[in-house]
């Protein structure tokens, strides 16, 4: 391009030399030469015309896209001289932004990125909150919905949405799938329209006809290959017919990305009472309306509804502090818990791009201090500070453009297979990747990091005298003072950045292994478990003992399965979780704060115990006489008794769940167990060391008999024990799926994933830390060292030991590193307490990792700085003086 | 007798012309001189920037005309004067340049500085011859 701009303006040049030199001809012409005379004096007068042409050429100059077209050829030349300085420049940022732009790509996807729904700042979820029950924010009830859907204005369209999994039948075999239901206008809500087919009719909804489920894009893609004949098909769930009338757009999984398909809810009166929780609200408000307005409307219905309720229950309830709330989706989106982890994610990766950048920088400044003598020549040759400073800056951002280009593949790398590690744990979002907003804030961070490199060049270059160091060309001599300085102030911050990170590794580490650590209480080898929902017509019917029997019964004749309990729920795999319930305990005052006392609530069979090797400790267990009619009895957990029971045995009180029972239906205590801990239920760290009470499947009231925990003690590998169960429950009902299956061991290891991975990755970038860190002190020392063999050469001659030397040099690496390690220590010292959520059962300035790991880093920098001071060692002192 | 006088002189302007040394521009001034030779003449093609600046010198600088265009090139990058093609007198394309607001700004500047440096080397001049 710049050719031809090149000669159109020699072009037009020319066309001007060529009208001054006829207008020249012309007056000569007048003063009354002759034409050839008039031509040859204008010339003479002109000057030279090629001369001309060039002083023209001259001052035009080059454009600037010539100049630095010149400039990065320049640089290549010299990157290809020092391979070994380039490459080290390029991996080390490639490292870097890399793992900055994979960790950002997740902060993004999940709490920066708006979701993509049409005016997504006005769609909010509801929450109830009762600011005495330290729970939080709870869901709504189903009268609840109809209520504020009837009497809040500031709505626009509101709707009831829940999550469960469903039994669904296709071709013949049931399956459990993930799904939701939803009222009417949830896809008005998202203002979402359909791939195909249409919505839910409102018309249906309100005259309580036809069921309709709509498809998730990802299940019409995965289960019905895109075929647009499943509109108007019908499907089975949960014994049900649902006529499919639509798929969902692929934006829909952005809300949630774990229910497969919708089905429309129904409900027939009478519903629950509105205290139950029957799934969330959410609404799309209306144009102009706040969300504290709507939040005040609930508020005041919800209030008003409490006149209603039984005295009794009014007690539970202070009416002032009972407020409904909502939220914006999007600030919902992850809970504050793993927002935290990603926060101190990026925060460590961040971290660690700092150290590479110092690294970057030393390495630049070592280099340009032996460039000294080329850039003054350059200088005395006549180029402007201007272009010198160009140079570096061309410089530096073509190896920071390099290093970010890898790092982008690098990325990509580390992306899989987070995706690959994170299906399990955030199987709300959608998998991770890069997109145009990754690559422009890469390039930012690229382009930020290059013009800091580069005007540091400048800087240092043009702070010393250019011209006077024309003479020290060798360079031995100039190692000035301040560039000295400067590489040591660097060292000992990346020490001290480095120690930071690799003291929240250990914790983490510390935390982990603690984590496993834990005894279970129960012994999870060889132990397989397995869910059963049986569906609705068997609860109508009263099959449920029969199918628990026989299925017991059949299963008692596979050989090899030692033991096996029928349970509703179990720790670590159950359809819901244990609740925790209140409970009033015969001799025990509560003392006196309004919190209920909570617990674990198990409810099992009587071979629950021998199962899953639990130790009794006193009293007995439940046993065949344990039935519906006999009297109602419950065994509990060592921890409740140290907890509630202060002198003489449990054995033998009784409890209620409800205060309202009559004592002679209280429940006796008859056992005392082992504790057990379930540690998926750790994040409310609360809830894993709660005491627990156990109670008797037939006896209890709270779950219905249809949840079955299946779990069978076997010496046989899991997947066949698996089979064969899936046989056995085939045999009894075809159509009932066998889900949530596994070893135990695998769920508990399961329940670790989240905190396995965050510690994995908190120890890889301390540890790439580490490398650099020690890289950074080798290079440093090195290139010391590489500039001193003069002064070392006249150390050895008059008489330094090779150990005097080596200590000389150890001296120098360490001295830094171990301010960079007291900076460090403080440094941690003071961040580690945000990172106390993340801790299980280590103190954040936990003593053990305080001193260990700051010990690790110091042998690793004396390990960096021996290799440079073998080497200062084996200078000999003859050749060293002699190269001049 | 004004004619053979005119005649002589003439011919000892042509010999002095031709012996005695002219002073040569810097690079500087020939700028400041085109700048000043656009503020009086209005716009102004290259060669009649040149002819005029040998007029109004009397003939004593020498100047290669053509050096004027590398000077023309260098004040048109500071933007102190920009530059048209149009048609002269005789119906010539010609490319015409005119001062700009900036340039204006800039002779004055550079007038004054000049006029103080020169006021302040004749009197340290004089100063020596006298004394």
């Amino acid at each position: 391009m710049s050719v031809f701009r090149r000669r159109k303006l020699d072009d037009d040049f020319n066309e001007e030399l060529a009208s001054h030199i006829d207008m020249a001809t012309e007056e000569n012409i007048r003063t009354g030469m002759s034409p050839q005379e008039a031509r040859r004096q204008a010339l003479i007068r002109f000057g030279g015309v090629e001369a001309a042409r060039e002083m023209h050429r001259d001052a035009r100059g080059l454009p600037l896209a010539e100049n630095i077209a010149l400039d990065a050829r320049y640089a290549f030349r010299m990157f290809r001289k020092n391979p070994g300085f380039s490459l080290a420049i390029i991996v080390t940022l490639a490292l870097c932004i890399g793992a900055n732009t994979a960790i950002f790509s997740m902060l993004d996807a999940l709490i920066f990125k708006p979701l993509p729904f049409p005016e997504s700042d006005r769609i909010v979820s509801v929450y109830n909150q009762d600011r005495v029950d330290p729970d939080g924010k709870r869901g709504s009830s189903i009268p609840q919905f109809l209520d504020f859907k009837e009497n809040v204005d500031t709505f626009e369209y509101l709707a009831l949405w829940q999550i469960h999994e469903s039994t669904l039948v296709l071709e013949n075999d049931a399956f459990r799938y993930p799904g939701a239901s939803a009222t009417s206008e949830i896809f008005d809500v998202f203002g979402l329209n359909p791939v195909l087919g249409r919505f839910f009719s409102k018309e249906n909804e309100r005259t309580g006809n036809g069921r309709e489920i709509v498809l998730t894009q990802r299940f019409w893609k995965s289960h019905f290959q895109e075929d647009p004949g499943v509109i108007g098909s019908t499907i089975q769930l949960n014994n049900t017919i649902y006529e499919v009338v639509g798929i969902a757009p692929e934006i829909f999984e952005s809300f949630n990305a774990q229910p497969l398909f919708i089905a429309s809810r129904r409900w027939t009166p009478p519903v629950n009472n509105r205290y139950c929780i029957d799934g969330v609200i959410l609404g799309r408000l209306k144009r102009d309306a706040a969300i504290g307005v709507a939040a005040a409307q609930m508020t005041v219905l919800e209030q008003q509804a409490l006149d209603n309720v039984s005295p009794d229950f009014q007690k539970y309830i202070e009416r002032d502090k009972y407020t409904v709330g909502a939220d914006t989706l999007q600030s919902i989106r992850v809970d504050p818990d793993l927002r935290l982890k990603l926060y101190l994610l990026q925060v460590a990766v961040l971290f660690v791009l700092l150290i590479g950048c110092v690294n970057v920088t030393n390495l630049f400044l070592s280099r340009s201090n032996a460039r000294q003598g080329e850039l003054a020549v350059r200088v005395a040759l006549g180029s402007g500070r201007r272009a010198i400073a160009r140079q570096l800056l061309v410089e530096s951002f073509l190896l920071t453009g390099l290093g970010a280009s890898l790092g982008i593949v690098f990325a990509i790398c580390i992306i899989k297979t987070i995706n690959v590690f994170t299906a399990q744990l955030l199987p709300k979002s959608l998998p991770f990747s890069i997109d145009g907003r990754l690559l422009a804030v890469t390039a930012l961070i690229a382009i930020l990091i290059s013009l800091a490199i580069g005007l540091f060049q400048v800087f240092h270059v043009f702070g010393s005298n250019l011209l006077a160091l024309t003479k020290n060309q060798s360079g031995r001599t100039s190692s000035g003072r301040s560039l000295r300085t400067m590489s040591g102030g660097l060292v000992v911050a990346q020490t001290a950045i480095t120690l930071v990170l690799l003291i929240g590794g250990g914790l983490l580490v510390r935390s982990f292994a603690n984590l496993l650590s834990v005894d279970p209480g129960f012994n999870p080898q060889h132990l397989i478990t397995a869910c059963i929902q049986l569906p609705y017509d068997y609860r109508r019917d009263n099959r449920e003992q029969e199918f628990r029997r026989r299925l017991e019964d059949s299963l008692r004749e596979i050989p090899g399965f030692r033991s096996i309990s029928l349970a509703v729920t179990i720790p670590y795999n159950s359809e819901v979780p244990a609740a925790t319930i209140g409970f009033t305990l015969q001799d025990y005052e509560q003392p006196g704060s309004r919190k209920p006392s909570q617990h674990l609530y198990y409810a099992v069979d009587s071979t629950y115990l021998e199962t899953m090797q639990i130790p009794l400790i006193e009293g007995r267990w439940f046993n065949a006489g344990d039935t519906a009619d006999s009297r109602p009895v419950c065994v509990v957990s060592r921890d409740f008794v140290r907890q509630y029971v202060s002198g003489g045995s449990a054995v033998g009180k009784r409890v209620a769940f409800h205060r309202s029972i009559p004592e002679e239906e209280w429940w006796e205590i008859v056992g005392v167990v082992g504790s057990v801990r379930d540690l998926s239920l750790e994040e409310n760290q609360d809830h894993s060391s709660l005491p627990a009470i156990y109670l008797p499947v037939q006896q209890q009231k709270l779950w219905p008999l249809s949840m079955i925990s299946v779990t069978i003690r076997s010496p046989r590998p899991a997947p066949e024990v698996i089979a064969l169960v899936r046989e056995k429950v085939k045999e009894i009902d075809p159509l009932l799926p066998l889900f949530r299956t596994g070893s135990m061991k695998n769920f508990i290891s399961t329940s670790f994933s989240e905190r396995r991975m965050i510690m994995v990755l908190l120890c890889s970038f301390a540890g790439i830390a580490l490398i650099l860190s020690a890289v950074g002190i080798y290079g440093v020392l090195a290139y010391d060292v590489s500039n001193r063999t003069h002064e070392i050469g006249i150390r050895g001659a008059i008489g330094a030991t090779n150990k005097q030397i080596i200590a000389m040099v150890l001296r120098q690496g360490l001295w830094k590193a171990g301010i960079g390690l007291l900076i460090g220590v403080v440094g941690a010292f003071y961040l580690s307490r945000f990172m106390t959520s993340l801790l299980f059962e280590v103190k954040p300035i936990d003593p053990l990792t305080f001193v260990l790991v700051p010990v690790l880093l110091l042998v690793v920098a004396i390990l960096a700085s021996y290799i440079p001071a073998r080497q200062a060692a084996r200078v000999e002192p003859a050749s060293s003086l002699r190269t001049e | 007798m004004p004619h053979e006088w005119c005649y002589y002189m003439w011919k000892c302007h042509r010999r002095k012309k031709m012996t005695e040394s002219k002073l040569d521009l810097l690079q500087g001034t020939l700028d400041l001189l085109v700048m000043q030779t656009l503020a009086t003449m209005g716009s102004l093609h290259g060669y009649g920037i040149a002819r005029r600046i040998e007029q109004v010198s009397g003939d004593e600088i020498l100047l290669n005309q053509g050096t004027i265009y590398a000077s023309l090139v260098r004040l048109q990058q500071r933007g102190w004067i920009s530059a048209e093609w149009g048609t002269s007198d005789n119906n010539r394309r010609a490319k015409y340049y005119a001062l700009s607001k900036a340039g204006q700004k800039q002779l004055a500047k550079e007038t004054a500085n000049w006029e103080r440096l020169s006021a302040v080397i004749s009197r340290v001049l004089s100063a020596s011859v006298g004394s």
